[in-house]
């Protein structure tokens, strides 16, 4: 987005300097292409930064199930509980 | 806030019309808590290692105490947040509002639009990386990214997507701190550059200055700061080429008190404002409140009731005149960390 907004001054600018030749429709070209890599771009990041931080969740250490993602248990003790009853089953 | 007081004379790269979601109390836990300036680590008989200078707050942080003590995010209305833990580094969170929020508007009078909204997060905190994201149910995104990219260098993002086209706003940030300095560049969107730095220049005292350049509109400035600071006291003070002279004062009375106070004055509309305010730190609650020369009261308590529960209180009231005589209750409870 950021870059996108620098990109489009830079282009109105290379634009107006090369007046109405012909030779500005390479900027055009550059312009019209990064405009539309900022559009999707802005569309995915909407869409899937939300999804993101959940899968590097999901796969980080130690990684939780899925069910931890739904459950509305506070701080999960389920399984410290599991733990717990190995422990005695062991002794 | 550094940077927002020369940017507050040029028109900032934020929307006027849409309200901005408050951000929920869990967010300012999950950010990691920035470094200390070691202020007062050699005596006052010491000597003074010239060369060994202690690495200084960083820019927009500068007037970081008083913002804690004078700017809680006083509300209206009920609101719940729940954060969730799933791991040590990733978190869900959960948070409903409804209230009113005010619409800033051109008359002197105040307009109140009831809004309710539900908000899901996702926090992912890693000593490396930082990434949060919180979307709202009408499709604003607010996305948060920190990385480490060296010991040194840092990049942050800060963006809020909207489905509207043109209300979108992003900004990029390198961070780049030295042993006694540090120095920041930003990009953001409507073509805005700014870049800052920031020197010790003592062990108390900390000097800086940031210059930006808001390409659609060809507005420019330039604006300096200085920070003086001991064990018990912050002063800080800034001036911007935007008209505006901000200084402020913070006292630690004790470990559980501290007193603060703010100056800010505008030479474009000839605004001048002063606050007062207190934060006691308890060990079950914390109340913070201001008093302003506008006229305004304000408190904010957030007390624990339990392990991980809290209650919010939040008062604001406002009776200078009446035109603009308002009052905002808000309560509330924040449930995890």
């Amino acid at each position: 987005m950021a870059a996108k907004a620098s990109l489009k001054g830079k282009g109105k600018a290379g634009k107006g300097s090369k007046g109405s030749s012909e030779g500005s429709s390479a900027a055009k070209c550059v312009k019209e292409w990064s405009t539309w890599a900022m559009k999707k771009a802005k569309v995915i990041t909407h869409y899937g930064f939300i999804p993101l931080i959940i899968v590097i969740g999901m796969n980080s250490e130690p990684k939780p199930q899925l069910y931890q993602l739904l459950s509305p248990d506070h701080m999960i003790i389920f399984d410290i509980k599991r733990r717990a009853g190995n422990i005695d089953r062991h002794a | 806030m550094g940077s927002s007081v020369s940017h507050a004379g040029a028109p900032p790269p934020s929307p006027a019309a849409a309200p901005t979601p408050p951000i929920p109390v869990g967010l300012a836990a999950a950010l990691p808590p920035n470094p200390e300036v070691q202020g007062d680590a050699k005596g006052v008989s010491e000597k003074v290692d010239w060369l060994n200078l202690p690495c200084p707050v960083a820019f927009e942080e500068i007037q970081r105490e008083a913002l804690m003590s004078l700017k809680p995010e006083l509300f209206e209305g009920l609101r719940f947040d729940f954060t969730k833990g799933i791991n040590q580094t990733f978190a869900l969170s959960h948070s409903v509002f409804m209230g009113s929020m005010e619409v800033p508007s051109q008359s002197s009078d105040i307009i109140k639009v009831p809004t309710a909204h539900y908000e899901f997060g996702a926090n992912f905190l890693d000593p490396k990386m930082m990434l949060i994201g919180r979307i709202l149910t009408d499709g604003r995104l607010n996305a948060r990214v920190k990385c480490d990219l060296t010991d040194n260098l840092t990049l942050k993002i800060n963006a809020q997507l909207t489905n509207e086209p043109h209300f979108s706003q992003g900004m990029f940030n390198f961070d780049y701190k030295g042993q006694d300095f540090r120095s920041q560049f930003q990009i953001g969107n409507n073509a805005f550059y700014g870049a800052n730095y920031i020197q010790s220049v003592s062990p108390r005292l900390s000097l800086g200055s940031e210059v930006f350049w808001l390409g659609h509109q060809r507005k420019s400035g330039i604006g300096f700061a200085a920070r003086y600071n001991t064990d018990k006291m912050v002063t800080t003070g800034q001036v911007a080429s935007t008209g505006i002279v901000a200084l402020s004062y913070v006292q630690k009375v004790s470990e559980k008190v501290s007193l603060a106070s703010e100056f800010m004055y505008n030479h474009m509309t000839r605004d001048v404002t002063s606050s007062f305010g207190y934060d006691y730190i308890l060990r079950q609650c914390r109340l913070r409140g201001k008093l302003d020369s506008n006229g305004v009261v304000a408190a904010f308590l957030e007390e624990r009731l339990n392990m991980g529960v809290n209650l919010l209180l939040s008062a604001e009231v406002r009776r200078i005149d009446h035109s603009k005589k308002d009052y905002k209750f808000g309560f509330g409870m924040t449930v995890g960390e």
